[in-house]
């Protein structure tokens, strides 16, 4: 296509070859000079700048890829670390609130069974002491009674007979009435 | 004037500045021009690309990388392995001069270098002496049992080392000619197709209301043949690296 613009734009017409312009041996040795030239140039220019830079930027990246995941595994293993010490004082934290109820009810249900076995033995001594008191109300009521019975007594036998009955006796009488059978 | 549109006018070499040396013609021609033109748009494209080398690649650093590590990984290392590293820069050179000239060869009125036996030739036999060298240089005498596979049975050896020799001694002309064929192949086509467009416009009638089908089929072969151009750069990288994995691993792969 390239001959063929020239041809017809600048009009230095040439005359066509005939055959292959691939097989134009005169053409060979400029072709091998021009793209040992240019092969080389470029060979250079890879060899020498690009494919150590473009190398280099793709180490790089690979680099900071690596050590960006390496940074997330252990930013996710110290969150790990971090939700199984929470867990853990969560667990121990549990663990002693249960074992603080346990020991207050413990010392509570120690203190209410002292109180109570305090209040019992007071309530105890105290219905001892009023059983105490009765008992020496009655003994006394029991005696004056017999003092009565024994002066009624003395009376009736001083009515009924006209004599006088010594106390020691009547006392004695009535002592001997007053025993149970 | 018929002469002058046949299809194989695209590929004749006119000197632009003529320079003779010791007898040659070293002119710098419509060749020189494109090959210069592809090597300098390869190097612009692989420096420019780049400039800023940044971790996270722009638009023309990608399509940079993308090439590189695609020949570097997928190619070069995948076929030879670690040692095949301190070839890349050659094949790199191999693909990315073979591509741009390819694909500047798909410019219209441009000149395809690859298309030129002697361009392709002169590569491949490079890459058969560069293979040679590798070969004698890593296993000595030993590079010869190359030609003799291993497991065949002994009877059938002076049938198959000839065979051996023969297709190893074919290598760089198939290389060569597998590319400018290709390149021959699919811009003659494409001219043939340009002309017939001309050819049925200028009959008149039928034909010219025909002539929109040339277009067409122009298109679609232009759309292969940048398939080809990038496919063709890379089968001559991947022969390459073939060629010399076996150098270096004689049989052992």
């Amino acid at each position: 296509m390239a001959g063929e613009v020239q041809n017809e734009t600048t009009g230095t017409v040439e005359p066509p070859k005939p055959g292959l312009p691939q097989l134009d041996t005169h053409t060979f040795a400029g072709q091998i000079f021009w793209l040992m030239v240019t092969f080389l140039f470029l060979f250079l220019i890879i060899s020498r700048i690009a494919a150590p830079k473009i190398g280099g930027v793709l180490a790089a990246r690979a680099g900071r890829i690596k050590g960006d995941i390496d940074k997330a595994a252990e930013a996710k293993r110290k969150s790990e670390e971090a939700l199984a010490g929470y867990e853990r004082a969560l667990a121990d934290a549990r663990a002693r609130a249960l074992k603080i109820g346990d020991d207050m009810r413990k010392t509570s249900q120690a203190e209410a069974d002292a109180k109570s076995a305090a209040e019992a033995a007071r309530v105890a001594t105290d219905t001892a002491k009023a059983e105490a008191r009765i008992a020496q109300m009655r003994k006394s009521a029991m005696a004056n009674v017999a003092g009565m019975a024994a002066e009624v007594a003395g009376e009736i036998v001083s009515k009924l007979t006209g004599e006088t009955t010594p106390m020691t006796e009547l006392s004695a009488a009535v002592a001997k009435a007053l025993k149970p059978a | 004037m018929a002469a002058h549109h046949s299809p194989m006018a695209q590929f004749e070499v006119h000197p632009l500045i003529p320079i003779h040396v010791g007898g040659y013609d070293l002119s710098f021609t419509n060749a020189s021009l494109w090959m210069v033109l592809a090597v300098t748009a390869a190097s612009a494209f692989l420096v420019l690309g780049t400039r800023r080398d940044g971790i996270v690649p722009g638009r023309l650093q990608s399509v940079v990388e993308v090439m590189y590590d695609f020949i570097e990984r997928n190619t070069v290392l995948n076929i030879m392995g670690e040692e095949g590293r301190r070839f890349f820069p050659f094949i790199f050179t191999i693909f990315m001069f073979i591509f741009f000239s390819n694909f500047f060869g798909l410019i219209p009125y441009s000149f395809t270098v690859t298309s030129h036996i002697i361009v392709t030739f002169a590569m491949a036999i490079t890459v058969f002496a560069i293979v040679l060298t590798v070969g004698f240089w890593t296993h000595g005498l030993h590079f010869f049992s190359l030609f003799v596979p291993s497991g065949a049975p002994l009877w059938i050896m002076p049938v198959i080392v000839p065979i051996e020799v023969i297709s190893f001694l074919s290598r760089p002309i198939s290389l060569s000619v597998r590319l400018c064929a290709n390149m021959l192949a699919g811009h003659t086509m494409l001219k043939v197709f340009a002309g017939f467009v001309v050819t049925m416009l200028s009959a008149g009638g039928v034909l010219a209301v025909f002539s929109f089908a040339p277009v067409v089929a122009g298109v679609a072969i232009t759309a292969l043949e940048v398939l080809v151009a990038a496919i063709q750069a890379w089968v001559f990288a991947l022969l390459t690296c073939i060629y010399l994995n076996e150098a270096i691993h004689l049989h052992d792969h």
